[in-house]
Formats: structure tokens, C-alpha cells, sequence
């Protein structure tokens, strides 16, 4: 039996031990992709973290609406880009200089300690790039590049004409481009 | 070959597939045959891949472990609040869709009879008495007068006010005055008022039926 017909017989809800576990594999399965989603939308790990568990709430208790068990993984990835887009409406602006104090530990064995240092520092780096567009800028560019929706669908999702959206796209584009360029030259 | 160079935005939506059907033919017209805007191009490929990985690439002061667990813990403790909360919602529905929607209104039914009631036993008998005559003219068609008792009637007339009962009558008029107003009341009652033209005094003549 595939995951999609056991969540769909379990229909989510952890009626028996089964049920239970498929929810718990959706779950874990998703929670990663998602809060990555929200937190680079919203910019704060305090506010992604509620908004996740609000996204995997809303997902698992409105299962019924969903028709295409296979886009489980899909439909979940809207509930929360949905989630996290109606938290900006809501809030305004957000915060987006959260300042990362506490070092990550080293995890991986394979990688030296200076190799790690400088992965480290290229992913702030492009972190930053990141932070420096809008909220629109990099929500579209989100939508679009990660979650591969086409620029229709991200109008539909901000709610605003298509192209704005293309006009948002390609700001953040050129944007995070020159960021990249004058780091480059620095 | 088209010798001006596309914009920056223009090559960062080609890269994408994100311009429009002219736009885009245009552009990649220029792009086959320009190494600078291929090169931009491809650039513009590469940070939509760098976007993608940083987006899913952890923050550095996150503890995901413990995080993931405690959001699973939320979740769960959120969907179990749900389920409580649910029936709850549903119960008060029925409710109120069912249960009392009736209810309600045997209620507002009850209070409108007594009301209905209470105010007609305290209407004065001529009142109600006269707004069954009007009931019974406006199921019949008869005039409102002549049914102020069978064989009598009151008329009101610029000329006076004439009470006729079984072919006689009596009629009260005001000889050199100009009448100004008359009017038949509910109650059976017969009005008129003249006034008077040298001295200018008004005089009210009201006939009531009993």
C-alpha cells in the first residue's frame, strides 16, 4: 500500500496505530521543507515556527479538501506558503535582521573544520543576498524558484497581477545578481 | 542579430522562462548570437539554483532537532484541541439550527398573542366595536356609515352634521357660517367645524352614536 493510500484510509487522523504513523511520517517527512519555506518568507525562526505548526494544523485538519493524495506534499507547500503570506499581510513588515549569535555545530564528518568554516560563511553570505531583496521581491522569487510555481500561480498567491509579479521576479533576480557580483569584486 | 543588449530584467525573466511569447523569441534571438547576454543568462540560471539551495539549507542558530520535535509535539497537541473543540462547534449548530430555532419561536409567538390580547381587551368596546365595522365594510363593501347601526346613520356634510333614523332626521347646521371642516371619527362619532364669517369664532358641532 503506498504512503498516499494509507494517509488517505487513515484520512490523517490517528484513529489506530497506523493512521497514527503515517501522520507522524507526513509530518516528518514535510516539517523541513516547510519551516524552511515560511522562515525564509518571514524572516525569523520564532515567528516560522508558529506559523509551521499553524500550516501542518490547518493541512492535516482540512485533509477532506484534499482531492490528489500524490500532491499531498504539494498542497501542504501552498497551505503554508498561504500561512506565511497571510502573516505578512497581516503584520506589515517583519524583521529581517535576526541575528544569528549561536554557532551551528560541526555535523558533518566528512568536511574539515575550514571547509566547514567557509561553507559556513558562503551560505551567510548568500543568506544575505537573500535578506537585502523586499518581502515581495523574495516571496515571489520563492514561490517561483522553490516551490516552482509558474508566475500565474505566485500572482494568484500575493494576490496581485501577473505582472507585477514578473516585475518582482525579475527585480529580485537582478538584485540578488549584483549582490553576488560586488561580493565577488569586494 | 538586434544590436542592442536586452535589459538586466529582461535577460533575468528570459532565464527563467518568464517573459512573454514576443519578448521571449526576441530575446533569445539576440542571446544565440551575443556571448556577453549568454553569459548573463546563465549566471541568471545559477542563482535561481543558489536560491533554491539556500532557501533550503538550514539557519546556523537553528537546533532543528529540537525544534522539529517540539513543533510535532504543537502539532499534535493542536490537531487533539481540535478534535475537542469540534464537536463542540457542531453541537452548538444543531442547536441552534434545530434545538431552539422552534423553540425561539413559540416563544415570539406566545409573547405576540398576549401582547395582541392585552392590548385589545384594553381598547374601548366603540373602538374595537368600529374597527369591526370597518373589517366587516371592507369585507362587504359597504359604505362605513351605514353600518353604524342598522337603520340609523350620521352624515357629515359641509352643510351639518344629519342624524337619520328609520326615514326621519335630524340635521344640525350653522345658518351663515362657512364650514371649514368635517370629518366622521371611528368611533361613530360626526364632526363639524365652521367658522364664523363676520366674527370669525369657531364652533365645533360633534354628534356621537351610541
Amino acid at each position: 500500500m503506498s504512503e498516499a493510500d494509507q494517509l488517505g484510509q487513515a484520512g490523517f487522523r490517528p484513529a489506530d496505530a497506523a493512521a497514527a504513523e503515517a501522520q507522524n511520517r507526513f509530518i516528518a517527512e514535510n516539517m523541513r521543507r516547510v519551516f524552511l519555506v515560511i522562515y525564509r518568507m518571514v524572516g525569523n525562526v520564532a515567528d516560522a515556527q508558529d506559523l509551521t505548526q499553524e500550516a501542518f494544523i490547518k493541512a492535516l485538519q482540512r485533509q477532506d479538501q484534499l482531492k490528489d493524495l500524490d500532491k499531498a506534499a504539494q498542497w501542504l507547500s501552498r497551505i503554508a506558503s498561504n500561512t506565511a503570506i497571510d502573516f505578512l499581510r497581516r503584520h506589515g513588515r517583519v524583521n529581517f535582521c535576526e541575528i544569528d549569535e549561536v554557532a551551528e555545530p560541526l555535523t558533518s564528518p566528512a568536511a574539515s573544520p575550514e571547509q566547514e568554516v567557509l561553507r559556513t560563511e558562503r551560505r551567510e553570505m548568500l543568506d544575505a543576498g537573500l535578506r537585502r531583496l523586499t518581502e515581495r521581491e523574495r516571496t515571489a522569487l520563492l514561490l517561483r524558484d522553490v516551490e516552482g510555481m509558474d508566475a500565474e500561480e505566485v500572482a494568484q498567491h500575493l494576490g496581485c497581477s501577473k505582472a507585477t509579479v514578473r516585475s518582482h521576479i525579475a527585480n529580485g533576480r537582478v538584485k540578488f545578481r549584483q549582490f553576488l557580483e560586488r561580493r565577488k569584486t569586494v | 542579430m538586434t544590436s542592442r543588449h536586452p535589459s538586466e530584467i529582461d535577460l533575468a525573466l528570459y532565464s527563467s522562462g518568464d517573459q512573454a511569447m514576443y519578448e521571449r523569441l526576441k530575446t533569445a534571438l539576440h542571446v544565440r548570437r551575443c556571448a556577453h547576454c549568454s553569459g548573463r543568462v546563465v549566471a541568471y540560471r545559477g542563482d535561481g539554483e543558489v536560491v533554491k539551495n539556500v532557501s533550503l539549507t538550514m539557519p546556523s542558530s537553528v537546533d532543528w532537532e529540537r525544534l522539529s520535535e517540539e513543533m510535532t509535539g504543537n502539532i499534535h497537541v493542536g490537531l487533539a484541541a481540535g478534535e475537542c473543540v469540534g464537536p463542540v462547534h457542531s453541537n452548538v449548530k444543531q442547536v441552534a439550527r434545530g434545538g431552539m430555532g422552534w423553540q425561539k419561536g413559540l416563544v415570539f409567538a406566545g409573547l405576540g398573542i398576549v401582547m395582541l390580547g392585552a392590548w385589545w381587551l384594553n381598547t374601548a368596546s366603540v373602538e374595537t366595536t368600529a374597527m369591526g365595522r370597518i373589517g366587516r365594510a371592507l369585507w362587504t363593501g359597504t359604505p362605513v356609515a351605514m353600518l353604524a347601526d342598522p337603520g340609523v346613520s350620521v352624515e357629515a356634510s359641509p352643510g351639518g352634521v344629519v342624524v337619520k333614523e328609520n326615514g326621519s332626521s335630524m340635521a344640525l347646521t350653522s345658518s351663515g357660517s362657512r364650514p371649514v371642516a368635517v370629518s366622521v371619527s371611528l368611533q361613530g362619532a360626526a364632526r363639524a367645524r365652521y367658522m364664523d364669517d363676520d366674527t370669525g369664532q369657531m364652533t365645533i358641532t360633534t354628534v356621537y352614536v351610541q
